[in-house]
């Protein structure tokens, strides 16, 4: 086997296991879930929502609480590593470390897309809108594919402070920020109607940041989880 | 005719020196303490 | 015990007569603008310090990726002295911008690009010492920090162009403003590279006094040990 082939299927083992650890134990997603709900409940009366949101509200409540409860979901997931030293085991595994963070990353990025696609017919419900256009699920795949990837690289970093879990949110929010606003206007954008083609600067700048973080991710990863 | 803006302006002017002043300040005690 | 460097003294000397002399013609040479009044001439300085903050921040980075291929600890002190630095560039960039904007704009604050990316990089300078602060040994302290400072550095344009775009959407209303364009007259042209000038001497001044301050740290904590 080449070693990338070697490589690609790290990677895949990875992906596959923090799939079925979630499968078997199913405590991830479902706290994912209901944080997401709580978060909307607790906007809903913090700004005083009701049905018939404007687009731009719709967006915005869909993507906070997607990224509240991803950030949750990124903490788990490297969390479970620590545990039991399993990341010590990973890191014997003789492929180049960056396939653990590629392998994370896309469980990560499954788990967060779960939620959306679980959020998209509760909020519509709520708020009494269609949320479901083809659109909006490519924005929320991209979104949630910059999001998980950059995530993914610091909770890395998070795992390894006295603070653990506090840390995540305070690195990782600052610096998600280009991917929060471009999600969110995209989102809108689509909700009011506006088709793809006036959004194209929004959706490119989530490719940009979802190639830059990947790349950094490819790079630092190893670094960040020396010993 | 030009807004009186002469207060503001002492105040802006005052705050940037006053930080710049008060940072070299602090480096250097910072050192002096740490020399001890 | 390392001397200090005459150079250094050099530097400082230089800062010093240059800032003062950049105040004088700020205060005297310059043409006082129509419309904004004298507290225009905040901005010459406002805007060479959040350059010098930017510049830092790139300075900080640039310690990372020092420290990441070499593993030497000065390359960690001056991603630690930048950082610093540019929170207090940042600091006065904010303030001074507050300013500028009270009197201009009848508000403390404005959710002008310019302004708000430079209070984003405000936060993630201080992120920078949380996390050092958080972490254990200065192994630790140098690796996962220069690990950030690079992430941090590749989000810094793309939050101000997000930024800049959703502000071309959603353009602010803001209650009995002008615009805060105005023309550059050859003075304010010159007074404004020679602030942009000195500031980066003071950057680099500053980076140097702070990282002489790392290095005896770095000394003292060995002799402890």
């Amino acid at each position: 086997m080449t070693s990338f082939a070697q490589y690609l299927r790290a990677i895949w083992c990875i992906f596959r296991k923090d799939l079925q650890v979630e499968w078997r134990g199913r405590q991830g997603v479902p706290v994912m879930l209901v944080f997401a709900l709580l978060v909307v409940f607790l906007f809903h009366y913090a700004l005083q929502l009701s049905p018939g949101l404007q687009a731009g509200l719709a967006a915005g409540l869909l993507w906070i609480s997607l990224a509240f409860a991803s950030t949750l979901g990124l903490n788990r997931s490297i969390s479970l590593e620590r545990e039991n030293h399993a990341l010590d085991g990973l890191l014997l595994i003789p492929v180049d470390r960056s396939a653990i963070y590629f392998g994370k990353s896309l469980s990560n990025f499954v788990f967060t897309g779960l939620i959306a696609m679980i959020l998209l017919p509760i909020l519509s419900l709520f708020y009494q809108q269609n949320m479901f256009h083809p659109a909006l699920i490519l924005v929320i795949l991209l979104g949630a594919g910059a999001y998980t990837g950059l995530g993914t690289l610091l909770s890395a970093l998070s795992i390894q402070s006295r603070t653990r879990d506090v840390l995540l949110p305070i690195l990782l929010y600052p610096l998600a920020l280009p991917i929060l606003i471009a999600a969110v206007e995209a989102s809108r954008g689509i909700l009011a109607g506006q088709p793809l083609r006036d959004l194209q600067t929004w959706l490119l700048l989530l490719l940009a940041c979802q190639i830059l973080f990947s790349a950094a991710g490819l790079m630092l990863f190893e670094t960040t989880l020396e010993e | 005719m030009p807004a009186n803006t002469l207060t503001e302006m002492i105040m802006g002017l005052g705050v940037i020196t006053g930080i710049l002043l008060l940072y070299a300040f602090s480096l250097a005690l910072r050192y002096r303490r740490t020399k001890r | 015990m390392h001397k200090k460097p005459p150079l250094l003294t050099l530097l400082d000397v230089l800062s010093a007569i240059s800032f003062t002399a950049a105040l004088a013609l700020i205060l005297f040479f310059t043409p006082t603008e129509l419309t904004m009044g004298p507290v225009q001439k905040v901005f010459y300085f406002h805007v060479a310090s959040a350059w010098a903050g930017m510049l830092s921040f790139i300075l900080a980075a640039a310690g990372g990726i020092g420290y990441l291929a070499t593993r030497k600890t000065r390359w960690d002190w001056l991603s630690l002295s930048a950082v610093e630095v540019g929170l207090v560039f940042g600091l006065i960039a904010i303030l001074s911008g507050m300013i500028w904007a009270r009197p201009i704009w009848n508000t403390w604050w404005v959710w002008d690009p310019r302004l708000t990316t430079t209070a984003i990089m405000e936060i993630i300078y201080l992120v920078y010492f949380l996390l050092r602060s958080s972490l254990d040994t200065p192994e630790t302290k140098a690796r996962l920090g220069a690990v950030y400072v690079i992430v941090s550095v590749i989000t810094v344009p793309l939050t101000f162009l997000s930024i800049r775009l959703f502000r071309t959407i959603h353009p602010v209303v803001i209650a009995g403003g002008g615009g805060s364009v105005f023309k550059m007259t050859p003075r304010m042209l010159l007074a404004f590279g020679i602030s942009l000038v000195v500031f980066t001497l003071i950057l680099a001044d500053f980076v140097c006094h702070r990282f002489r301050l790392a290095r005896l740290n770095s000394q003292e904590d060995e002799e402890v040990s």
